[in-house]
């Protein structure tokens, strides 16, 4: 009994240890989405047929020389989109190719140290951050048969399809060399992809599409800045757009700022996850 | 010291000397209680070891503030608290004999890192408490958004002391007890102030044609440190009261000493400031807003922005003092029990309380001067429970 006592002494004792006075925390994680465009962005209007051949047989049919079951598409016809005036037709894009550079950085809850999650890099060159091509596809509102092109069916040796219409910021229109042939469209070299030019720092390209996507916790800060770059070139439009960016967390938007449209102009936004 | 403080160990130290020695009483045979007196007259070694599960106190870090932009009236010191150590007290000692008294060397030490740390970006609500105001904070107004502070506290207690019966009967024992002491203490504390979101313009192309990480406001940092090195007298006197049959008895004792040591103490900060450079001369110290300089055109290079020019500067402030004479005074109780187990093993365990008064100095320059200086002495005390185990051979 005594050595028992004494035996549970000595092993508390030396099991004895400091008190730890600290307690844990937890934070749960939520998606952090932002999102780069332009507005104010106003673009002139293009029509486009696809061109196929119509001469063996001659029937209105576009000919299927191969037998493959599929018509050779011959090319691809643009002319700019005119009203009855003769004007070019305009319209307003929701966004057009514009660089700008940008500094997305999160300071975790707790924490003094910003985790940077975008590369700086210039506004202004083709590795550059890039907002988003006007993809629209209009149909119906091109004429069925192209201006200038000595006449449309019966009888005509080639036939124009699938007219349809888009802006002078649609990514078609700056896919440079290669491809089907192209008949009087704007002859723009490729300026890129959209998005953010490589945020993780890489050196691997392309850039990362938009919206730009990350988790977050609870408490923590992220800190959004960009910087309105420059046009990229063979980009026609009418006005001085400006950048959005638009940002969400667990897909509600929580902040919308624009830049304005001068060159240079900035934004700047704090979202802290609650 | 204090003259109260003073009056009372010299009554205490007098009392000591004048107290009757009684012989020991005839005890239970040698191997139940470690009092016994060997038969031979021979004296005894004896070997304590102990762990004190201490808590610093009295430090007062108080590294930063928080302001209360509703109520200015409660802006509060936020403070760091410290928690538990287990550190181990070693007593070796012999026990001439009863009458020749015994001698005790008693070794402790002890060292405490703690932090603190805080962040609210872009609310700059933490007030730089220690840094030199001048240029303190991002804006100029002394305050952070972040801070981040670590603190050193350290001691070494060395005692020898020696001791002789006061009394001694069935109700209760004393004995009194004379030494030196020897001691040091480290204080040291390091805080960073930080702007994690500042006010400034987003330095992004065009306006800057690269990463500018230069100009990322650098965080305001000081550093103190004091190191004490303190020798001196002490004196006490401890009490036993038998519990239980002579094998259980609880203990108590009181201490009181005077030293007399050597501070060492350094304070040094760095705050910072923008300023418009020309040829590598400042040509313009910059003040908040910010965004209205950095953003102008160069009026030396119309083409280009002034924030080209601007850099980010640093203002050093320091004071040292090295061997700045200081007078302390040490208070120690305990309170606890004594079992003989086995033979000469004992185990005891209680609580301990050691207050160590100007330990430490921190010095820091005025506001209005750099070369005269704000002392404050401070204080450091340790308590907790102790358990552990001795054995007399």
């Amino acid at each position: 009994m005594q050595r028992n006592w004494t035996l549970a002494l000595m092993v508390l004792l030396l099991a004895s240890a400091g008190c730890d006075t600290k307690q844990p925390t937890v934070t749960g994680d939520q998606t952090f989405s932002v999102d780069f465009t332009t507005s104010n962005a106003v673009v002139t209007m293009w029509d486009l047929w696809d061109v196929f051949n119509d001469t063996n047989p001659k029937d209105g049919q576009p000919d299927d020389t191969d037998g493959d079951g599929e018509p050779e598409l011959f090319g691809i016809l643009c002319r700019e989109s005119r009203d009855n005036m003769n004007n070019r037709i305009t319209s307003s894009a929701g966004s057009v190719p514009w660089y700008f550079a940008v500094e997305i950085e999160v300071i975790r809850a707790g924490s003094t140290v910003s985790e940077q999650m975008t590369t700086v890099t210039s506004g202004s060159t083709p590795s550059s951050n890039q907002t988003p091509f006007d993809d629209r596809v209009l149909l119906g509102q091109s004429p069925a048969c192209p201006a200038n092109v000595g006449g449309c069916p019966p009888g005509a040796d080639f036939l124009f399809l699938n007219p349809r219409r888009m802006s002078s910021a649609n990514q078609f229109l700056f896919e440079g060399a290669g491809g089907p042939q192209r008949f009087d469209c704007p002859n723009l070299a490729s300026i890129g992809n959209e998005g953010l030019n490589d945020p993780a720092g890489a050196g691997v390209p392309p850039r990362s599409p938009l919206p730009f996507e990350f988790t977050i916790g609870k408490g923590d800060t992220v800190v959004v800045r960009a910087r309105r770059g420059g046009q990229p070139p063979g980009l026609d439009i009418l006005s001085d757009p400006s950048i959005v960016s638009r940002a969400s967390v667990g897909g509600q938007q929580v902040a919308l700022q624009a830049t304005q449209s001068t060159p240079g102009a900035a934004l700047s936004y704090v979202v802290t996850a609650r | 010291m204090n003259a109260p403080r003073k009056l009372a160990m010299i009554c205490l130290l007098g009392l000591l000397t004048a107290m009757p020695v009684w012989a020991q009483d005839e005890t239970a045979d040698s191997g139940e209680t470690g009092e016994a007196a060997d038969e031979n007259g021979r004296g005894k070694l004896f070997a304590e070891f102990g762990s004190w599960v201490a808590q610093p106190v009295g430090l007062d870090y108080a590294p930063a503030s928080r302001i209360n932009f509703d109520d200015p009236l409660d802006t509060r010191l936020m403070q760091i608290s410290h928690g538990t150590q287990n550190r181990n007290r070693v007593r070796v000692g012999y026990d001439f004999n009863n009458v020749l008294g015994e001698l005790v060397l008693t070794w402790y030490s002890h060292e405490d890192f703690e932090g603190l740390s805080d962040s609210t970006p872009a609310v700059f609500q933490f007030g730089e408490t220690l840094v030199h105001p001048t240029s303190a904070g991002f804006g100029e107004d002394g305050l952070a958004d972040a801070f981040i502070a670590g603190t050193d506290t350290k001691i070494r207690d060395f005692r020898l002391d020696y001791y002789r019966p006061a009394f001694e009967n069935p109700r209760a024992s004393a004995k009194w007890f004379v030494g030196v002491r020897r001691f040091f203490h480290r204080r040291s504390q390091e805080v960073e102030y930080l702007a994690l979101l500042p006010e400034l313009p987003v330095l992004l192309p065009p306006l800057v044609s690269g990463p500018r990480p230069d100009l990322e406001p650098q965080p305001d940092a000081v550093r103190m440190r004091s190191d004490y090195n303190g020798r001196g007298a002490e004196a006490g006197i401890e009490f036993t009261v038998p519990l239980w049959k002579d094998r259980v008895v609880a203990e108590a004792g009181i201490l009181l000493g005077v030293l007399r040591g050597r501070a060492d103490t350094t304070f040094e900060s760095v705050t910072y400031f923008y300023a418009v450079t020309e040829s590598g001369q400042i040509t313009e110290i910059l003040t908040p807003p910010y965004e209205p300089r950095f953003t102008a055109q160069d009026p030396l290079n119309p083409n280009e922005f002034l924030v080209n020019r601007i850099s980010q500067f640093a203002v050093p402030v320091g004071i040292k003092s090295d061997g700045t004479s200081m007078s302390s005074q040490v208070l120690e109780t305990h309170l606890g029990f004594r079992w003989w187990a086995w033979r000469g093993l004992q185990v005891l365990g209680g609580f301990r309380n050691a207050h160590f008064d100007e330990v430490a100095l921190d010095l820091r320059p005025t506001a209005a001067s750099l070369e005269q200086a704000e002392r404050t002495h401070r204080s450091v005390g340790y308590e907790g429970y102790y358990l552990g185990v001795a054995y007399t051979y």
